[in-house]
């Protein structure tokens, strides 16, 4: 057998995994019903109307409102601070704070949640001792349990926070309770499903040693799973509050006073020049976020 | 104190910082009146979701609601799919601008703009262009894809720093171009991660373009809204639901993948 045709054997008889290829022949099925079908419909953005609205748009409504009723006495850092007084100050802060107390009472519930998530551990033999224990009758529910607080995780965090805000918004009237409660439950659904996973994957040796010794699992789990795990979470922890600080800004286009909604409310009266400066408020206010965040996962890790 | 007590400590009395702020009473968490009626009928209808319209006058012709429900699910999944499609063929190559084996005058202006694509959320660039050129799915597919293409290049140039770069300085070694070396060294070993956090965030992609809908367009979020504002809790369920076997589906396909990736 020469080299070339040895080479085409191997290449024949490489290992190949049919999930795989049929996962891709999906994948190419989506692309191409996807791109071919109707539903998004790219071309007419560039209609000749659409091109003039865009013209408008960035000639004219972008530039500052003051600046084209009186250019003469036309100062930005005035303009842009009186935005900054009016509603963008508020905002930010308002969003802020949303995200904030989000972040804390998803960390909470996700984390005390999340042993409950843990397959390995609940489990009639938790962490597969091998070592002959009493099991208790109640013991034989714990992986149903499991599984039922797995599904409740997905429900929580299946639900974009977006519905969930809209939701609440109807039952709680307006306020910020809705916007919180929709950031902690989709969040507290995502943290307590990395939490378990995190738990999942910790080295079993000290938690082993406790059950011998024997303690419960409410007594492993307050002195070896969570000292153990929370390091891990705490970087979790933050790069949620990241999403969270940009959706805090968004939820208040349902009508929760966060910067959202002077966002929208700039859009709506039109004034696009005020709508773009309140953008940029709360981009700063994410890239900020994103660096403490980025700091404080640094330091920890 | 260590470390990290001080930062679980100082993010606590920032939340209770904000709590006082915000003003925030547990009171106010059971609803009142009117939204207390809503929220036992909403409730109360999550042990049975509609499985057709719950509206008395539906005018004749109309599809079944299920088919409806199918519809819209998969609209939701094409605006997503069509979004990420473009995440990813503007991402990447920016991750790879953005990663550690590019010289520095190429690297931090990429990291900048993959900065600006990400700090702006996917609903506020729909809104901007809402403004600017009107309604359109097309520009709407866009406004997701900036941001996503933005985290998927930043995570991404992160994936590629992490990744072993022997076999490309081996290549290099040899006399390979950068771009080959790149293309035959790297990335391979990083596409397994790559692909994965991809198909991560197409989910995030589906539960955004869901959300679209409450901008009328036409994707699950729209026929949420007008069933909910209409009254018609049990639709709001069965669109829940549907929702959450979707994500189920696709978490089951995304485990067996990584199992298939990683064995």
């Amino acid at each position: 057998m020469t080299p070339a045709q040895r080479e085409r054997e191997l290449y024949r008889n490489r290992s190949r995994s049919r999930f795989i290829r049929a996962s891709n022949w999906a994948l190419g099925g989506l692309l191409a019903v996807t791109w071919a079908g109707e539903t998004i419909d790219f071309r007419s953005i560039f209609s000749p109307q659409r091109m003039n609205n865009l013209q408008r748009f960035l000639r004219e409504d972008l530039s500052p409102w003051p600046l084209r009723q009186n250019p003469e006495s036309f100062s930005w850092g005035d303009w842009i601070l009186s935005i900054w007084n009016q509603h963008g100050a508020d905002g930010l802060l308002l969003t802020l704070c949303i995200s904030l107390v989000s972040i804390a009472l998803a960390g909470v519930f996700g984390w005390f949640v999340a042993p409950l998530g843990a397959r390995n551990f609940m489990h009639q033999d938790p962490l597969h001792r091998t070592l002959q224990v009493e099991t208790k009758n109640e013991s034989v529910l714990l992986p149903w349990i499991c599984q039922g607080v797995r599904l409740l995780q997905i429900f929580m965090r299946a639900i974009p926070e977006y519905v969930w805000a809209f939701l609440f918004l109807a039952m709680l009237g307006l306020g910020a309770w809705p916007a919180i409660l929709a950031l902690a439950i989709h969040n507290a659904g995502i943290l307590g499903r990395l939490g378990a996973e995190t738990i999942e994957n910790l080295d079993s040796k000290s938690s082993r040693g406790l059950f011998q010794l024997g303690a419960s699992r409410s007594q492993v789990v307050a002195s070896s799973i969570f000292a153990q795990g929370l390091p891990r979470y705490i970087l979790f922890l933050f790069y949620r509050w990241e999403t969270c600080v940009r959706e805090a800004t968004v939820l208040g286009m349902i009508g929760i006073l966060s910067l959202g909604y002077w966002i929208d409310d700039a859009r709506v009266r039109q004034h696009y020049d005020e709508m773009l400066v309140l953008v940029l408020f709360g981009a700063i206010l994410v890239l900020l976020g994103d660096l403490i965040s980025h700091q404080v996962r640094k330091s920890i890790r | 104190m260590n470390h990290r007590t001080s930062t679980l400590f100082a993010l606590f009395i920032a939340a209770l910082w904000a709590w006082w702020e915000l003003d925030l009473k547990f009171v106010d968490l059971f609803p009142t009146k009117g939204g207390a009626q809503i929220a036992r009928d909403f409730f109360s209808a999550a042990w049975r979701p509609a499985i057709d319209y719950q509206s008395e006058f539906v005018p004749q012709g109309a599809p079944p609601f299920l088919w409806i429900v199918l519809q819209g699910m998969l609209r939701t999944i094409y605006f997503a799919t069509a979004a990420m499609t473009l995440a990813v063929v503007v991402g990447v190559p920016l991750s790879a601008l953005g990663s550690r084996l590019v010289p520095s005058w190429v690297r931090i202006p990429v990291r900048i703009l993959v900065g600006g694509m990400r700090s702006v959320h996917e609903l506020l660039w729909a809104i901007f262009f809402l403004a600017a050129i009107g309604f359109n799915s097309g520009a709407a597919v866009i406004a997701l894809a900036i941001p996503y293409a933005g985290t998927l290049a930043k995570i991404g140039a992160e994936m590629l720093d992490e990744t072993s770069d022997r076999a490309y300085h081996a290549m290099r070694g040899l006399g390979t171009g950068k771009l080959m070396a790149f293309i035959a060294g790297l990335l391979p070993q990083a596409t397994p991660d790559l692909a994965g956090y991809a198909f991560y965030r197409f989910e995030c992609a589906i539960r955004s373009s869901a959300v679209l809908g409450f901008f009328g367009y036409e994707t699950a979020g729209y026929y949420l809204k007008s069933s909910f504002e209409n009254l018609h809790y049990q639709e709001v369920w069965t669109w829940l639901y549907a929702f959450v076997l979707l994500v189920l589906f696709l978490e089951a396909w995304s485990g067996q993948l990584r199992r298939r990736f990683v064995a």
